[in-house]
């Protein structure tokens, strides 16, 4: 019962990195881009069947469905190395090939559309492992079919998988370059509401955040897709060792969330990663205490969430997991945990306990890295609702001019009137206002009061 | 008449010197002594006395030895090769003694005139020997001094100041360590223990798992199945059962009522130690594993040998010399050892393999096993029990591809009832069912047992009977998660918001326990325990700090192993927590009520799980009670144990329990909640209005 875990991948930024991803896991586990276990990694002690099943052939074949309104990426895909790891069975792109056309509503209702194709695929791979834990969805919420056929796929996958976890990892638009996609505001909304109600976490992993770093951090002056997704692929890969490798905690995708996610609607996670590098082979090796990792993971800048500082609002930590690989005196954790306190370096909420949670994890043998420690921080911290802010800020404006709407109309969804995107705003505002109540002591009885509220 | 004195100094008694009571007399009032003269040959007398008394117990005890288990044995209450010893000692001390009598009889026959008074001025130096001799051949008769006592009894009364007692003490102590060194050799080099008397002061305990076989032994004797008594029968087991081989070694330890005091205790111990050492690698001599060793002091043991021989040879016993010398041959048996358990055996792979099994280092196995045995162990163990938990346990190392290799080393065992096992003390949460009663047992290699020993695993028994229980409460609470999560599309109803809030307080307290059971206690202590072995060469050093390491381990995971006196009704209020508080104690009262608290808390949160998971919808009046009472149970223990970790003062004393307050109370909610966790507001019963109340 190796617990195991299907992703999807939608759209082209999320097969982009949905396919990072795998090769960053191939590396991790000493699996060639053919599937096969190369030579130096038969012994190995990790746990590749969370991820990947083997076939009668002994190939390696990861638990994995690719899903594009056209064919562009996935085509790339196929046309690199990487062509023969994934089963061409379940390689899904629709027949006509046009996209969606950046459109939320055209996606979800291709997704409608396409869905009994999909969920064959889907079952059959649910059918193939012992005992299913739970869907992993890459997708980007701005686009059309990351965000519109994604959301269809998760209210689906909710619907008839009721009792297995889904997990996402969202990439939120860039916000500091003006984006060719003018309706990325509906989508985003739209995929949010989603998000909310039908998704157990989400971990965000914001673009414009992820830019920054690029140019910041890594001084890189016009960070590539494939630079930003080797971030992306990183913090994918680290968030998941708990559960690739064998260890005393975490070994479960609920053990890794259920401590994160006190209250089901504050389930969006942010991470941050230290040490950053894109090109390993130019750091040089530096000596790296837990501590040193554990403070530089609390600063903002390495977060890879961009977040408004809000005076009015004392945003604060819900909870926070370390995972920590590579060589740890564990000896320092409790040190490092006791200086954090003293030094006040992380807030948290006054209504309920809260801590930093370590775990040490191992780290591949296979894939060198100059660091002696490296780090991931998931943590819940309800700064977050700025990005949602941010998303509804945009949206009023451009609903205001009541803009770009014909693409939408001409979809079911929408065909009769708009008030999937009234709700949805619903949906999201009272998102904002429940990460706004975590940050006061009297959060608890907030949802009662909000009852009351809409009673009275 | 010299003639007479000199048969009667050889204490044979004549017409003059007539023995009376056991000593010899002069016959008063013969008119041809002078009452001058009376005098001297009474004093000489004495000496004569003495020396038939000493040649009556050196011919009664000097002789060759009684057979033991013989008659005589028993009858006979002083016996062994030290009294034998010490017969020779004293004969040799006499030896002068007969020289000087010789002597005398020679210038007697030469010289018809001397006088009595010279016998005594010869004999003179004997009249302060002889009455010390005699007091330590009473010593020794009336004490029933055996073994090495003997020397204990001399090396006190070669503390004297006149130089001819302290040398002849010194004499018979030689004779006697004669033995004594013929002792520690064979048991030094040979890990022999020529011991027929018991004598040595190192003898042979109890034979390991002795009990277990003697429960058994009454049926195997009686059941002669097809002419094979049942003995037979077992010695042939014997043969083809290693485990059952495994136990038969034998376990050694020191008398301290025969260890002579100018030999310290640590040296014994030192002694002990490589005999010890030495014995089990000579038992296993046969071993495939010990050819490819060779002898366990190699060429050293020629030299060493020599040294004690050396040492055997002087006159005096050098204790500087001989701690040397023992030092020696430690070090080269401790260096030995350490190169096989560590580097031959892989001792810092085993340790981690029982990390990993017994301390739940391998998280996705127990994960896996928790699944598969949980129907299995939930009810009362039954005869099949233990077959089926070992199948599922199979079963979940396979879902994990463990190494079959890995696995087949552990067995969980059940102890049911009828086996006559004592119960489980204490309040282990689920007392009653599987869980409580699941045991793991690894079926040590040779030459490991040294370390991992019956108590050794029993400790680690006891953790890893705790630690799964806390990850198995802890898998339960994560899956009423799932239960609350589904949930995230509903608006938030005021009776869920209390129910899942007691969950997040109760996961967050098992899931902050767990990281600090497993990375503040048992990470910590494993890495202190690895640097320390490989930072020494030395196989004595490496025991200590793994006995060390497990002391450390429970301690810190507040388990005592004596059960709780109390026996189960240990309630304790809140105001006797206040008590302690004042008190300020710290000790295994505090560790006591820490454990009592923390399975309190395990089983209202098994509770909790239970009652969310049977009913996931709303519940009724009657589970709404019971959720109060659970909450309220829950709130008293946490509070309970806030008031215990936080009351103590000196951290230097027990850091632990500031660790894990630190965990638990680290954004200081705990601490301005009063130092209550799962505060429950019970929601009104939905009988009474279909909408919930408001606060």
């Amino acid at each position: 019962m190796p617990r195991e875990i299907i992703t999807l991948q939608l759209g082209q930024c999320g097969n982009q990195i949905g396919m990072e991803f795998w090769k960053q896991l191939c590396m991790e586990h000493g699996i060639s881009p053919e599937g096969i276990l190369e030579d130096y990694a038969t012994e190995g002690t990790d746990r590749k069947d969370v991820f990947f099943y083997q076939a009668d052939d002994e190939h390696y074949i990861p638990r994995s469905v690719l899903l594009d309104l056209e064919p562009r990426v996935i085509n790339t895909i196929l046309n690199s190395p990487y062509a023969n790891l994934y089963n061409p069975e379940n390689i899904y792109m629709s027949t006509h090939g046009g996209g969606a056309g950046n459109n939320w509503a055209s996606g979800y209702a291709q997704g409608e559309k396409v869905q009994e194709e999909v969920f064959d695929i889907i079952d059959r791979e649910a059918d193939g492992s012992d005992s299913l834990e739970g869907f992993v969805v890459c997708h980007s919420i701005a686009g059309g079919t990351g965000s519109g056929m994604g959301s269809y796929m998760i209210e689906k996958l909710n619907d008839r998988f009721p009792k297995k976890l889904i997990q996402t990892y969202s990439v939120f638009p860039n916000q500091d370059e003006i984006s060719d996609v003018v309706v990325q505001p509906y989508n985003s909304l739209l995929t949010l509401k989603r998000l909310t109600q039908n998704a157990d976490c989400v971990v965000v992993l914001d673009n414009t955040a992820l830019n920054r770093i690029a140019v910041d951090r890594l001084h890189i002056q016009n960070p590539s897709f494939s630079q930003i997704n080797s971030l992306v692929s990183t913090i994918m890969s680290t968030s998941t060792t708990t559960l690739r490798y064998p260890g005393y905690m975490n070994n479960d995708l609920i053990g890794l969330i259920a401590s994160l996610i006190p209250t089901p609607r504050l389930h969006f996670l942010m991470t941050g990663y230290t040490p950053l590098t894109t090109d390993q082979k130019a750091a040089s090796v530096r000596k790296t205490t837990v501590l040193d990792v554990m403070r530089r993971l609390l600063q903002p800048k390495n977060m890879m969430v961009s977040t408004d500082r809000i005076r009015h609002i004392n945003h604060c930590f819900i909870s926070i997991l370390n995972i920590i690989q590579g060589e740890v005196d564990p000896t320092q954790v409790h040190k490092s945990l006791q200086r954090i306190r003293e030094r006040k370096l992380a807030q948290f909420i006054p209504w309920g306990p809260a801590s930093i949670q370590v775990a040490l994890s191992r780290k591949s043998p296979y894939v060198q890295s100059a660091h002696r420690v490296s780090g991931l921080m998931l943590a819940n911290h309800t700064s977050i609702s700025s990005l949602f802010e941010r998303c509804l800020k945009q949206y009023d404006k451009l609903r205001k001019r009541e803009a770009f709407l014909e693409q939408f109309r001409k979809e079911n969804v929408f065909k009769d009137n708009l008030d999937e995107l009234d709700n949805s705003r619903e949906v999201v505002q009272k998102l904002v206002d429940e990460y706004h109540a975590a940050t006061r002591p009297d959060y608890i009885s907030w949802g009662a009061q909000e009852a009351a509220e809409g009673r009275s | 008449m010299l003639h007479e004195v000199l048969l009667a100094l050889s204490g044979y008694p004549g017409n003059i010197f007539v023995e009376k009571d056991g000593s010899l007399e002069v016959v008063p009032d013969l008119p041809f002594i002078h009452p001058s003269e009376q005098e001297i040959l009474s004093s000489l007398c004495k000496l004569g006395t003495f020396y038939m008394k000493f040649k009556a117990f050196t011919t009664k005890y000097g002789g060759a030895p009684i057979h033991p288990g013989t008659e005589e044995a028993h009858t006979s209450d002083l016996h062994g090769l030290y009294l034998i010893a010490f017969c020779s000692g004293v004969e040799r001390v006499l030896e002068p003694y007969r020289q000087a009598l010789l002597t005398l009889e020679r210038e007697i026959l030469e010289d018809p005139q001397l006088t009595v008074f010279h016998v005594q001025t010869e004999l003179m130096q004997y009249k302060l020997l002889f009455p010390a001799i005699a007091s330590v051949i009473r010593q020794v008769e009336s004490q029933r001094a055996h073994g090495c006592y003997i020397l204990e009894i001399l090396h006190k009364n070669s503390f004297c100041g006149m130089p001819e007692v302290r040398s002849a003490m010194e004499i018979i102590l030689y004779y006697c360590h004669g033995v004594l060194y013929k002792q520690l050799s064979a048991w030094l080099l040979h890990g022999l223990l020529l011991d027929r008397y018991s004598e040595f002061f190192i003898h042979q305990g109890k034979v390991l798992a002795d009990a277990a076989r003697a429960g058994s032994q009454g049926d195997d004797d009686d059941l002669g199945i097809g002419g094979l008594s049942g003995k037979q029968l077992r010695e042939l087991m014997q043969i083809a059962g290693e485990e059952e081989e495994r136990k038969t070694y034998v376990q050694f330890a020191l008398r301290p009522e025969m260890l002579p005091s100018y030999i310290p205790v640590r040296l014994a111990e030192k002694i002990l130690f490589v005999g010890e050492s030495i014995q089990m690698f000579e038992h296993d001599k046969d071993r495939p594993a010990m050819k490819r060793t060779g002898s366990i002091l190699k060429n050293s043991e020629d030299q060493f040998a020599e040294e004690l021989h050396q040492l055997s040879k002087a006159p005096l016993f050098n204790l500087a010399a001989f701690e040397s010398v023992i030092d020696r041959i430690r070090k080269s048996v401790a260096e030995h050892l350490w190169k096989l358990v560590v580097e031959e055996a892989d001792l810092i792979g085993h340790l981690k393999l029982m990390k990993d099994f017994y301390l739940l280092g391998r998280g996705e196995l127990y994960l896996a096993f928790i699944d598969c045995a949980q129907s299995i162990l939930r009810g009362p163990p039954t005869n099949v029990t233990e077959h089926d938990v070992n199948a599922a346990f199979l079963q979940a190392a396979r879902d994990v591809l463990l190494d079959d290799d890995e696995v087949t080393q552990f067995r969980l065992s059940v102890q049911t009832k009828g086996k006559g096992q004592k119960k489980p003390s204490g309040p282990i949460p689920s007392g009653e069912s599987g869980w409580g009663v699941l045991g793991l047992s690894y079926s040590v290699q040779w030459p490991l047992h040294i370390l991992f020993t019956e108590a050794v695993l029993d400790k680690y028994n006891t953790m890893f009977r705790f630690l799964l229980s806390v990850k198995r409460v802890q898998l339960e609470l994560q899956h009423c998660w799932a239960l609350q999560m589904e949930g995230k599309h509903l608006a938030s109803e005021q009776s869920d918001v209390a129910k899942w809030q007691l969950r997040t307080h109760m996961a967050f307290l098992l899931d902050n326990l767990q990281y600090y059971l497993q990375v503040d206690v048992l990470e910590t202590q494993f890495s202190q325990l690895v640097e320390k072995i490989q930072a020494t060469r030395d196989f004595e050093n490496i025991r200590l700090a793994h006995d060390q390491f497990l002391a450390s381990l429970l301690a810190q995971s507040f388990i005592l192993m004596k059960p709780l006196d109390t026996g189960g009704s240990y309630v304790v209020s809140p105001l006797y927590g206040a008590q302690i508080y004042i008190a300020g104690t710290c000790s295994d009262e505090f560790k006591q009520m820490v454990f009592h608290c923390l399975n309190e808390i395990l089983d209202q949160c098994h509770n909790f799980a239970m009652l969310v998971s049977l009913n996931p919808g709303a519940l009724n009046e009657r589970q709404l009670d019971l959720m109060d009472t659970i909450a309220k149970d829950f709130s008293r223990q946490s509070n309970l144990l806030f008031k215990i970790l936080s009351s103590v003062r000196s951290h230097q004393a027990s850091p632990y329990l500031a660790q894990l307050l630190l965990r638990v109370d680290y954004n200081k909610y705990f601490s301005q909640a009063g130092g209550t966790l799962g505060s429950y507001t019970a929601p009104a019963p939905p009988s009474s209005s279909s909408t919930t109340t408001t606060v």
